[in-house]
């Protein structure tokens, strides 16, 4: 287990990060972002798979994992913010060829990342450009992710259930439960209300990096509209691949790294990112 | 400078911090209190980060350690330790000096009893602690009531009056972040069933036992007890710190260093 | 299928919950948390049944005495998409399904029972269709 992890200060606060300490690759260094509510564990897949090839880092957003929360003990509330601290923590490593890497809010992100900040690459695990629910009676069920008279660390539990695909491995299944057992009710309710108040369509074309969009089709939660939609708008992407994967879900970077880095790196080949 | 890395502990994956520090004084093992994770010892290692190796691992279901299979966690003291001390094989940790607070300053008295073990620092540990009623253990895990709220003024009530803001916010995000499930685990299983008086003749390493002034949960009478049972320590230390309560390490890293720092001086350990 | 003939689909849940199915209900899906009314309204017809502790005492059709606790409606067609499918999380989306069924009870109560509320439906569409 070659994965090493360490602390950083960005923008004041105390941030968690590992990495596999890969070799430095032509085409960039992977920064990986992870879902709502979780953390750098969930690419730890990923990293092992890249060991020889890939730098690849992921960290902490505040409020998760070990990361210390922002001031007024809580998460990220905006895209704006959300860019910045991502931003913040590319250049306080010193990273100077970025790929971002994200899934769920995080795959919603990487869009306004790249239409936003000069990264090398984006890739775009079950995510969208736009996705507008909180005004409908979802918001309420977001609102009651932090309630004392609901545990999320329950009532959060069939949904995830229901969000993996169908060749989860056991091992994977286990990791992705366990994070839904340690879910911190605060700080989901920040990652969904960000996830389900977005809209950067209107920037699309503002992306000029290549483009990677993967969609685990056993996702019920994100459609082909979703990707549909974030094509149409990106007309001055130099390279733009979807590839759907079957039978595997929402959380696919933790179901099935092997596929995800195999994807992203021959999409990096022919992209010569 | 903190880093961490994973091992494989009875094939479960287990996150390791550690400051980097020097090893010639002995390396210290840090042992958090019930649902905590290595983050309560991050004031500790970094003030002696110059003059002692800190090392903090997260038990299995806390921090970033992944959980047993079944997605389980230690709920008994004895299996609990036990797996403290296979980890110490894996780490190639011999005779260290332990410290613990609350539920880790219990174990420091398992360990010690044990195997050989430097010096030990209890910070509001005890060696028989059925403290927690059934009513609170059932509702730590349940779907009705979220323990990072239920659990919050419980937690809040036990820190300390001088505790800076900084330390206070760092305890409190404890809470707030609390899984129910490690948290049940710890408190109704490892903490309310922990009893090892019968064996405190067998502790012969020097002890530290610190009281936090202000922690309204503890009693003199407790303190007492566990010291005249440690019959056979070599160099017995006690020590009310006004200020701080229930978390020590947290609460007041410099302060709690600086004694602990002191008594292994006195100890010659 | 009748009103009756349903009854008896349910009763024959009834059996699965409290035999079969009962450790992995009551132990991965939260079941032995849940105590009261559970009401099923299939076409307009409730079907309400009783759990104590994740054990099923009593299924009839009818409302419950202390009105709705928690449940789920929705007409014929909404419940044969939902037993094809049978996800719980997708049938009952505002986000993702053009009909989702409707809560009964408050929406504390329906997210407190979230778990327990989606085995018991993913069961009924066992009792009814396999």
């Amino acid at each position: 287990m070659a994965i090493r992890g360490a602390y950083v200060n960005v923008k004041g606060i105390q941030t968690y990060y590992e990495t596999n300490d890969g070799p430095k690759n032509p085409h960039g260094t992977l920064v990986c972002l992870h879902t709502a509510g979780r953390d750098t564990r969930q690419y730890h897949g990923l990293m092992d798979y890249f060991q020889d090839k890939y730098n690849v880092i992921a960290f902490d957003f505040p409020a998760h994992g070990k990361s210390w929360p922002l001031p007024g003990l809580t998460g990220i509330k905006t895209k704006e913010e959300y860019g910045e601290f991502t931003w913040a923590f590319i250049q306080e490593l010193g990273i100077d060829d970025p790929i971002v890497v994200g899934c769920s809010v995080a795959g919603n992100m990487v869009y306004y990342l790249a239409e936003n900040y000069p990264v090398r690459a984006m890739v775009s695990m079950q995510g969208s450009p736009q996705i507008l629910a909180m005004q409908t009676s979802y918001g309420t069920t977001v609102d009651l992710l932090d309630n004392p008279y609901v545990s999320c660390q329950h009532s959060h539990w069939d949904f995830s259930e229901s969000l993996m695909g169908k060749k989860c491995p056991k091992e994977a299944h286990d990791l992705i439960m366990w994070g839904v057992c340690q879910e911190i009710g605060r700080t989901k309710k920040c990652d969904l209300s960000l996830y389900n108040n977005y809209d950067v369509t209107a920037d699309l074309d503002k992306i000029t990096c290549p483009s990677l969009l993967i969609r685990g089709l056993d996702d019920w939660n994100v459609p082909d509209h979703y990707y549909e939609t974030a094509i149409k708008g990106m007309v001055n992407c130099p390279k733009l691949e979807w590839k759907k994967v079957e039978g595997y879900g929402h959380f696919i970077a933790v179901e099935a790294p092997e596929i995800v880095g195999e994807l992203i790196d021959n999409f990096l080949n022919e992209a010569n990112a | 400078m903190i880093s961490s890395y994973y091992v494989d502990v009875d094939g479960v994956k287990i996150c390791v911090e550690t400051n980097n520090g020097p090893k010639e004084n002995g390396t210290m093992c840090c042992f958090v209190s019930a649902g905590r994770d290595s983050r309560s010892y991050h004031g500790i290692m970094n003030y002696l980060q110059d003059r002692y190796e800190v090392i903090c691992f997260d038990m299995p279901g806390h921090g970033k350690s992944w959980p047993l299979p079944g997605l389980k966690c230690l709920d008994n003291y004895v299996d609990f330790c036990e797996f403290i001390i296979r980890t110490f094989e894996v780490l190639g940790i011999e005779n260290p000096i332990c410290l613990g607070a609350a539920l880790g300053g219990n174990a420091c008295f398992y360990l010690a009893q044990h195997i050989p073990i430097r010096a030990i620092v209890s910070m509001t540990g005890t060696d028989y602690s059925p403290f927690v009623s059934q009513n609170v253990i059932d509702n730590l895990d349940h779907p009705y009531a979220s323990v990072q709220h239920t659990h919050l003024d419980f937690t809040n009530s036990l820190i300390g009056s001088a505790v800076p803001q900084e330390n206070r916010d760092l305890i409190l995000w404890g809470v707030i972040s609390e899984c129910g499930r490690t948290k049940k685990a710890d408190y109704g299983g490892v903490y309310n069933g922990f009893d090892v008086r019968k064996d405190m003749d067998k502790v012969t390493c020097p002890c530290l036992i610190i009281r936090g002034g202000d922690d309204w949960s503890e009693n003199q009478q407790m303190h007492d007890e566990v010291m005249a049972r440690l019959v056979n320590c070599r160099y017995l230390s006690y020590k009310v710190i006004p200020g701080i309560a229930h978390y020590h390490p947290t609460e007041a890293p410099e302060l709690i260093s600086d004694v602990i720092v002191q008594f292994l001086q006195e100890a010659k350990a | 299928m009748s009103n009756q003939e349903k009854l008896e689909k349910f009763k024959k849940l009834q059996e699965m919950i409290n035999g079969p199915e009962a450790a992995e209900f009551l132990d991965y899906w939260d079941g032995r948390f849940f105590t009261g009314d559970m009401t099923f309204i299939m076409n307009g017809v409730p079907f309400n049944m009783f759990f104590y502790k994740g054990k099923m005492i009593d299924v009839f059709i009818g409302q419950p005495s202390n009105g709705y606790n928690v449940g789920l409606s929705g007409d014929e067609e909404q419940w044969n998409t939902f037993f094809q499918h049978r996800n719980f999380q997708l049938a009952t989306s505002v986000k993702h399904c053009d009909r989702p069924f409707t809560n009964l009870g408050s929406a504390l109560a329906n997210r407190q029972n979230n778990a327990v509320i989606a085995q018991v439906a993913r069961l009924t569409a066992k009792a009814f269709c396999d």
